[in-house]
């Protein structure tokens, strides 16, 4: 590069940068306010994404409460345990004398080391 | 526009009122881009008066560059901001006046409207004359004037290249990327430009 290119680029900076110096009050003030708008800006986007983290967490848990219980663990209902369980209530719910279930409690107890051996 | 993609910082969600790790880099980051505006805001509003002659349109300009760095690219590495910012600006300018240009086209139709001479304005003509060369121009008490009526004067790409490089200082790298174009391309533009201010100033 030639010394007048050299000459022209250093000269060319120095007086940009004389210019940026004396720029007048009103200017800077709007820059100012301008820098400011900016930031809010930034805030809010801030404030935006902040917000809906909690909405999107809710909405994620509701989801895999959904799938879980429609999706892969509804076999659980069909198993035998949750099968039983109906029966299990009913006789609850019948009204019926529970105390003969202690009368024979020998016979059952013999019959569930039957079962098990 | 470069496709940038638009990274966001998720900030972690605070327990019991206590400020986190996310919070806290909010604040820093809101710091961070504050100190950067604040030190390119009057560099900027100088490149964007050259190039438009015009106070508020320049700070307009400058303001909407500021909004859109802080909406989509707040959130990225501080040292990515001065050539984001400065493609943000450029392309402002660019818009600007283009959409100038085509209101001039019609007022120019409209009866009474235009008479062209906005589109023939020659900045270097309009400039006061010290006479001399390019080295006494300079140096004259017009010297300013000169040099932005010359810089006005130079097409909008060579324009970029020489603000970027010589007023703003970024290197070639980051003026390719505040350009939007290789590193060759702003090589080819610099250099013209530069002939160009030389063969302005020394043909007055």
């Amino acid at each position: 590069m030639s010394r007048n290119s050299r000459y022209l680029e250093s000269r060319a900076r120095e007086l940009f940068d004389e210019s940026v110096e004396h720029i007048d009050g009103p200017t800077r003030s709007r820059l100012t306010q301008a820098r400011y708008a900016a930031l809010a800006e930034l805030d809010r986007r801030r404030f935006r994404v902040g917000a809906w983290l909690p909405v999107g967490a809710l909405a994620a848990a509701a989801v895999l409460a959904v799938a879980l219980w429609s999706g892969p663990g509804a076999g659980l209902r069909s198993s035998p345990v949750f099968a039983a369980a109906p029966a299990d209530l009913e006789l609850l719910t019948v009204g019926e004398d529970l105390d003969m279930l202690g009368e024979d409690a020998e016979f059952y107890a013999w019959a569930a080391g039957n079962s098990s051996g | 526009m470069a496709s940038v993609s638009l990274g966001i910082a998720l900030p972690a969600i605070g327990a019991f009122g206590r400020e986190t790790d996310g919070e806290t880099s909010g604040l820093e980051q809101s710091k961070a881009l504050e100190r950067f505006l604040a030190g390119v805001e009057r560099r900027a509003f100088r490149i964007a008066r050259i190039a438009v002659r015009n106070d508020d349109d320049a700070l307009d300009i400058v303001q909407d560059a500021m909004i859109h760095l802080a909406r989509s690219y707040g959130a990225r590495p501080t040292e990515e901001w001065k050539p984001l910012f400065y493609r943000i600006l450029n392309n402002g300018i660019r818009d600007f006046m283009r959409r100038r240009r085509v209101r001039s086209r019609i007022m120019a139709w409209w009866p009474g409207g235009g008479s062209g001479a906005a589109e023939n304005f020659d900045p270097i003509e309009a400039a006061p004359d010290p006479g001399g060369g390019p080295r006494e121009l300079l140096e004259s008490a017009e010297a300013l004037q000169v040099l932005e009526a010359g810089l006005a004067a130079l097409p909008g790409r060579q324009r970029e290249a020489f603000m970027l490089r010589v007023l703003e200082g970024l290197d070639v790298a980051d003026t390719a990327i505040a350009m939007g174009c290789s590193e060759g391309s702003v090589k080819t533009h610099y250099f013209r430009a530069v002939q160009a201010l030389k063969g302005r100033l020394g043909e007055r």
